[in-house]
């Protein structure tokens, strides 16, 4: 299957999710939410063209903002994230790159790298949401403090959702060997 | 313009996000009462802070001409006070010697502005920008603020020379006081804040603060016009005099707008004067 579409599906599955499901995940008095669409964001695939990255984050958060009815915070998070993905993803390409057209996972580029490229975009993301939802300087460090807490929680669920539905290890064959000791 | 479609195009991802956070940011706007009111409170505040400086710009604008009629103003009030004071002191006289032939309202004042002046000499000079043509005559007495300030010594057409008070050449007599001794005052030459009352007795009670007046006997300004206040007392006890340092009244580092005061009836006592001198056997 084509990356792209692929990307797109779990981007539609993760949206139906938030919007079905995860919409209610709103805890500690909206320090802790949760944005399960972000999931989406981060299993795009790499080497797309930068602009792409913009607009499908900016779509997401229309189709959020119409179904949520939060009027215009998502898309403006969504824009601001896909902005910045490319730049943040240049930042953490391994040594010998990412593989091309395709999604990153943790068996690629591993825990370490998986988490914290989850970390920075979700982060980014809740801190546009909480920024403009706040819509004063004033509040800007409120803003990043939910957005840390909100970042974390988000981050054991897509460690969880990376856990269960991620890449797997192709197959190694039988484990019967006529040759045990290769 | 081609330029400016190269830049546009070059630089397309960040002119996208732009165009479409404007769209989210009015969306949001649109739907939330936050930030619409803080919106309107932002702009609320810059209109009022342009409307004020507009008028401030305006009141500036105005100030000169406003600052002209204030001159104006404070000279008819002090003409009028001048004539009050004489009839006051007419008055009381008149309770006195029933004597009803008195000059009346003889001093009024004419504004003028300073053009030039010098504070750093020792032979400072003020020039002002009224002549012969605007009534005054050399001998006038000028006032700052009023305080004294200088003499008339020249005059053209449109302009007159004055002789402040900072003049090495210059002599004032002023009184200690309503009732206090008259004494000569000079410029020391070396503060221009302060000068020098003289030949004043040493029986004569002062104290700092004590307010220096002109006595009115140069006839150069009537009796009763600040000079300023006694600063310091200096005796010396080599002759039975004492010497007043005086804070002079009139501020010769921002002087700007002055009056000249006129005596109408200035004529009267020359006439007495070259009497006197004609007659030397009186």
């Amino acid at each position: 299957m084509n990356p792209l579409i692929r990307s797109i599906g779990i981007l539609v599955i993760t949206w139906l999710l938030q919007v079905v499901l995860f919409r209610f995940g709103v805890f500690y008095g909206g320090w802790m939410v949760i944005c399960f669409n972000i999931y989406g964001l981060i299993l795009l695939p790499v080497d797309l063209h930068k602009t792409i990255y913009l607009i499908i984050g900016a779509l997401m958060g229309v189709f959020m903002d119409i179904v949520l009815l939060t009027g215009g915070l998502h898309m403006a998070a969504g824009a601001f994230t896909g902005l910045l993905i490319p730049f943040i993803m240049r930042v953490l390409t391994p040594r010998d790159g990412f593989a091309r057209k395709q999604s990153i996972s943790v068996l690629q580029v591993g825990w370490g790298r998986f988490l914290t490229l989850s970390f920075l975009i979700t982060f980014v993301y809740m801190f546009a949401l909480f920024a403009v939802e706040g819509w004063r300087w004033g509040l800007i460090p409120r803003a990043l403090g939910k957005a840390l807490f909100s970042s974390i929680l988000n981050l054991i669920l897509f460690a969880i959702t990376q856990g269960l539905f991620g890449a797997k290890p192709k197959s190694k064959g039988p484990e019967i060997s006529s040759f045990p000791w290769s | 313009m081609r330029s400016l479609i190269q830049l546009l195009i070059r630089n397309h991802r960040l002119v996208l996000f732009v165009i479409l956070e404007l769209i989210a940011l009015n969306w949001v706007i649109s739907t939330h009462a936050l930030p619409r009111g803080r919106l309107a409170s932002v702009g609320m505040e810059y209109a009022e802070s342009w409307t004020d400086v507009v008028g401030r710009i305006t009141h500036f604008k105005y100030l000169e001409e406003i600052n002209v009629a204030l001159l104006m103003e404070n000279a008819r009030l002090r003409t009028e006070n001048l004539y009050f004071h004489e009839n006051q002191i007419e008055l009381d006289q008149d309770s006195i010697s029933n004597t009803h032939n008195r000059i009346q309202g003889s001093w009024n004042s004419i504004p003028a502005e300073i053009i030039r002046s010098s504070n750093y000499g020792k032979n400072n000079i003020i020039i002002a920008n009224r002549g012969s043509s605007s009534g005054i005559t050399p001998g006038m007495g000028m006032l700052d603020n009023g305080n004294i300030a200088g003499l008339v010594t020249e005059v053209t057409e449109h302009q007159s020379l004055v002789m402040p008070i900072i003049h090495l050449g210059a002599q004032w007599s002023a009184r200690l006081g309503e009732d206090g001794a008259v004494g000569i005052m000079v410029w020391d030459g070396k503060d221009i804040e302060f000068a020098i009352l003289q030949d004043i007795p040493l029986s004569e009670l002062i104290l700092p603060g004590d307010p220096v007046i002109t006595s009115g006997f140069q006839g150069t300004f009537p009796a009763g016009i600040t000079v300023g206040k006694v600063e310091e007392v200096m005796v010396t006890h080599a002759d039975k005099f004492q010497s007043i340092k005086v804070r002079l009244g009139a501020n010769f580092n921002r002087i700007h707008f002055v009056e000249f005061l006129r005596n109408t009836s200035q004529s009267e006592t020359d006439s007495l004067l070259n009497f006197a001198l004609s007659n030397p056997s009186l």
